[in-house]
């Protein structure tokens, strides 16, 4: 077998002459081996002697073109489109650099879409692995949420054989580490014992066995041990978590990567938790999250249909609101989005949106190529001729195009490739994500190159077949025809590029609009100045809280302070469907309330309006019964006066004693929901500190300096409302930046083939510029004649857009209950500017040959 | 010199291939030249030694008759071109005139 290989290897690269004789040494050499060491030796010294003949003089004489006459022709065809491209530069650099930018983008387009497609998709066995998700019936509505049932954990595994392992996990907690003096705050899970099974991580000290049996065990991220314990292995080690008791490392794993929905910096024995959360072992009430595992070779949409009543069945009631069902994994961060049941999409949308942007830049890039090659083929026509008439056919013809657009393209990529990498650290600072590229990965390369030949092959396909089309004769005779049809495709791929970069400038024009819509928009409270800083440690006091308050507002940078459950973005808050009720409502009013616990100066601190009655009052004790709704709930109850009206307000019956103006506590994707504030100073989360904003730095570090007196413990931590509110945003404000760039790069790329095929018009109109100039024709009236038609095509390109542009903004509009509209001045901006970067463009051409001098241009004729 | 290049290496072979007049080819030069300077010669070095000499002219070669063994492959045997033969003639001439022009005192080591 080996000799056999070796053989074939020195048939490959020996002389022919040589190949007979020195084989038969070898053959010799062999027998003797076999004889005296054995088969092995034999077979191993045959393979050292077949490399080690590979010398100069023993190889295939003119070893890299012998037998291919093509491989001659290639070289041929080779020096000939080199020569084509130096011959006519600019157009080349035009060209390259198109396709250059174009790739450029479309690279960096898909790295971004890959790496959104890749999250989740480092989990061992993620096929397997699926969210455990419910929905939940309101008042004919579904919700749909990630929180299961807590007894979900044990019981799933043993009603269902198809399940392998399931796992409960908390959300996010932050908790207070302490070891020594060294003190970090870290966000992660309660999680039960089949976590580390279901979600892989890789464990640096410790291991996945036996883990979270234990409840004083606990298994920290990297960078966190690192934070705690520094370089040393932290096994075994003890620490103590604030409000928990201490706790043995028992492992150390990786940090999360980016690329995963779940993410925590610990993990720790969701028994714990479960021991003071007791609501949790009911099957009615839902918190924790579910991961599962199930077997290989599960059919998800049966076993989904198999489970959906289970929950019913278990709680043993089957008006229950609640069913279960299992989502993919590598599903759940790109289908994202339930309404009313059913999955609708999500972040996906906009990754397909971004994958079809990639591929037009791509193809405005290959046009520009398609366009200048047919425009300019009479120059090459002679060529084509003297190549038939001599005897090469169309098939040699089209490969000798081809392998010049081929040869652009794959030109073209390499160059993109050195600028993607040197491009991708801003884009990544850009975008948020740690995308890696680079030219020395096989594996990006060989994409990169395929790009490059793709591109090379569709933009040459065209050119290629009209140039080799040419008749000999007639070329030769000097009577070209015009060929219209390339003409009129021509125009239409204009056209086309220009619909699509006014469609990319339009639905950047409305993302940025929408943007600032959400930006400016009145929300019901002033969101500005406002920082907020998480209610822990001596914070629950109330003596501390009280101190704070009086040393925060004697300063004049501070306005107001109130505490509160949260602040007033309730996205995740808590609600209630029966909790709130008052006398007249109708039992099966499924309507869920939001509920916020504030504490006295809320409403003032916030400049929430308040419409009828009044705030709390903090010299009237009995307003702890009494609660103040929004107008959504006002418009629920349905009550002809509902101030002073008794209300029921979990356990404690008051009466409503104001009702505030709708504010937007949740994102303006969705509408106002109902609202119930309460007052309880023993669920504040939050405080809310508004200040002046006029010394901002001067301001937190006397706040920073208060709760470090006040508060020792915990490190300070602050977030604006601004920010916060800004970051619901994210992925429109992601869009935004990546339409704002790529509509940009559409357009310049457009624009270059434009370039292109003005200077060349120029060029060929150069005689009849000179006649009509002789004539009388003023340089206006020549102005206008060179523009018009260009202006006509990105004219007619505009008009198409926008009909389409219309209908895909106003449909991406509509996932904003509030929003703004597409309206006319966005399409009377986008065309007045593509007119006038038109104008600007083929202008440069149009005035200097409308100025030339007519006795030069004719003077030999 | 620069008419008859020829290596040391190369001269070794040259020389073989003379020794075994008649049965000189690839196998037989090998052990020869290991059985008489007692070291290893890889297959690579000598082929490509008697390539370029015969591409200097220094070699003939022609194939013999095939034979059973070898897997029925033709061996190629060399002889000594008379170029060849003018190139030994002129490494052996030079060293002996250099051998000559050394005079007797540079081989005395007694210590003076």
């Amino acid at each position: 077998m080996l000799k056999r290989f070796a053989t074939r290897l020195f048939e490959l690269y020996c002389h022919s002459d040589y190949q007979e004789d020195i084989l038969g040494d070898l053959d010799e050499y062999y027998e003797q081996n076999l004889k005296a060491k054995g088969r092995f030796y034999a077979n191993v010294k045959f393979c050292i002697d077949v490399l080690l003949l590979f010398r100069l003089s023993l190889l295939r004489d003119k070893w890299f073109y012998q037998n291919s006459i093509y491989l001659a022709m290639f070289n041929t065809i080779f020096k000939t489109s080199l020569r084509a491209f130096w011959k006519e530069r600019g157009y080349t650099l035009l060209n390259v650099l198109g396709l250059t930018v174009g790739l450029t983008a479309s690279i960096l387009l898909l790295l971004y879409v890959e790496s959104e497609r890749s999250v989740n998709g480092f989990h061992k066995d993620v096929d397997q692995i699926y969210q455990v998700l419910e929905h939940q019936t309101f008042s004919g509505t579904i919700m749909t949420t990630e929180s299961t049932p807590g007894p979900l954990n044990t019981a799933f595994k043993d009603d269902f054989p198809e399940v392998e392992a399931i796992t409960a996990y908390t959300w996010p907690y932050e908790l207070l580490f302490i070891n020594e003096d060294q003190r970090h705050k870290g966000s992660g899970r309660w999680a039960s014992e089949d976590f580390f099974s279901v979600f892989s991580v890789e464990f640096i000290e410790g291991s996945a066995e036996n883990a979270l049996t234990s409840p004083s065990q606990l298994y920290l991220s990297k960078s966190t041990k690192e934070r705690l314990f520094g370089e040393e292995p932290a096994l075994s080690r003890t620490l103590e978590i604030d409000g928990f008791g201490s706790f043995q490392v028992a492992g150390v794993f990786e940090d999360i990567p980016d690329e995963s929905t779940i993410d925590f910096d610990f993990i720790a024995p969701y028994q714990v938790w479960k021991e003071r959360n007791d609501w949790v072992n009911e099957w009615e009430n839902n918190g924790v999250r579910g991961l599962t595992k199930l077997q290989p070779g599960v059919d998800i949409d049966q076993f989904n249909t198999k489970i959906e009543g289970y929950v019913k069945e278990k709680i043993g009631n089957e008006e229950a609101i609640a069913t279960i069902f299992l989502q993919p994994l590598s599903d759940r961060y790109l289908f994202n989005i339930y309404e009313n049941g059913q999955l609708t999409g999500g972040r996906i949308t906009y990754i397909r949106l971004l994958t079809v942007v990639a591929i037009f830049i791509l193809l405005i890039a290959s046009i520009n190529f398609i366009n200048l090659a047919t425009a300019r083929s009479t120059k090459r026509a002679k060529e084509v001729g003297v190549k038939k008439v001599v005897g090469s056919g169309r098939g040699h013809l089209l490969l000798q195009f081809m392998t010049e657009s081929t040869l652009l393209g794959i030109f073209s990529a390499l160059l993109a490739g050195i600028l993607v990498m040197v491009l991708i650290a801003p884009v990544n600072l850009l975008v948020g994500k740690t995308m890696a590229f680079s030219l020395i990965n096989v594996d990006q390369a060989a994409k990169l190159l395929t790009a490059g030949l793709v591109v090379g092959i569709v933009s040459g396909i065209y050119p290629s077949i009209v140039l080799s089309n040419f008749k000999a004769i007639s070329v030769l005779k000097g009577k070209l025809k015009s060929h219209n049809s390339s003409k009129g495709l021509r125009k239409g791929l204009v056209v086309f590029q220009f619909m699509i970069s006014t469609i990319l400038i339009i639905a950047t024009l409305v993302v940025q609009k929408q943007l600032n819509f959400v930006k400016n928009k009145d929300l019901g409270y002033t969101k500005e100045n406002m920082i907020l800083v998480p209610v822990e440690g001596n914070l629950y006091d109330s003596d501390v809280r009280a101190q704070l308050k009086s040393r925060l507002l004697s300063n004049p940078d501070f306005t107001h302070l109130a505490f509160s459950s949260e602040s007033t973005m309730i996205n995740s808050g808590t609600s209630t469907a029966s909790g709130f009720s008052w006398p007249e409502k109708e039992n099966e009013l499924g309507t869920n309330f939001n509920i916020l616990f504030a504490e006295h100066g809320l409403l003032e601190t916030y400049n929430i309006e308040l419409l009828k009655g009044r705030s709390f009052d903090p010299l009237l004790a009995t307003d702890s019964m009494h609660v103040i709704i929004n107008e959504q709930t006002a418009k629920i109850m349905n009550l002809e006066e509902p101030v002073g009206h008794t209300v029921t307000f979990w356990g404690r019956t008051g009466r409503i004693i104001g009702i505030v103006q709708d504010f937007h506590f949740n994102s303006l994707h969705s509408g106002i929901e109902p609202l119930v504030i309460s007052l309880r100073p023993g669920n504040s989360q939050v405080i809310n500190i508004r200040t002046t904003g006029q010394n901002n730095q001067a301001s937190l570090a006397y706040l920073e300096a208060t709760l470090k007196e006040l508060n020792p413990d915990y490190p300070f931590e602050y977030q604006f409302l601004d920010d916060n509110y800004e970051a619901q945003y994210q992925s429109e404000l992601v869009i935004g930046t990546l339409s704002n760039y790529f509509s940009g790069i559409a357009i310049f790329i457009s624009l270059l083939g434009l370039f292109g095929l003005a200077s060349f018009a120029a060029e060929q109109r150069i005689k009849e510029i000179g006649v009509r100039k002789v004539l009388g024709a003023s340089v206006s009236h020549i102005i206008l004649q060179m523009t018009r038609g260009f202006i006509l095509l990105v004219g007619i390109g505009f008009l198409l857009a926008i009909p389409i542009s219309y209908l895909f903004m106003s449909e991406w509009l509509t996932t904003f209950t509030y929003r703004t509209e597409v309206g006319v001045s966005t399409f009377l901006i986008a065309g007045i500017a593509s007119l006038l970067i038109t104008i600007a463009t083929i202008g440069y051409h149009a005035v200097s040959a409308a100025n030339t001098n007519p006795v030069k241009s004719l003077r030999y004729e | 010199m620069k008419k008859y290049q020829l290596g040391e290496f190369e001269e070794i072979v040259l020389l073989t291939v003379g020794v075994l007049y008649g049965d000189a080819y690839g196998v037989a030069i090998k052990e020869e030249i290991e059985k008489r300077i007692q070291r290893k010669v890889s297959v690579g070095a000598l082929q490509s030694a008697l390539r370029r000499m015969e591409d200097k002219g220094f070699l003939s070669s022609a194939l013999g008759e095939a034979t059973k063994t070898r897997g029925g492959k033709r061996k190629r045997y060399f002889k000594i071109t008379a170029f060849g033969k003018e190139a030994l003639d002129f490494n052996m001439q030079t060293r002996l005139d250099l051998w000559k022009e050394i005079p007797d005192i540079a081989f005395q080591f007694k210590p003076c």
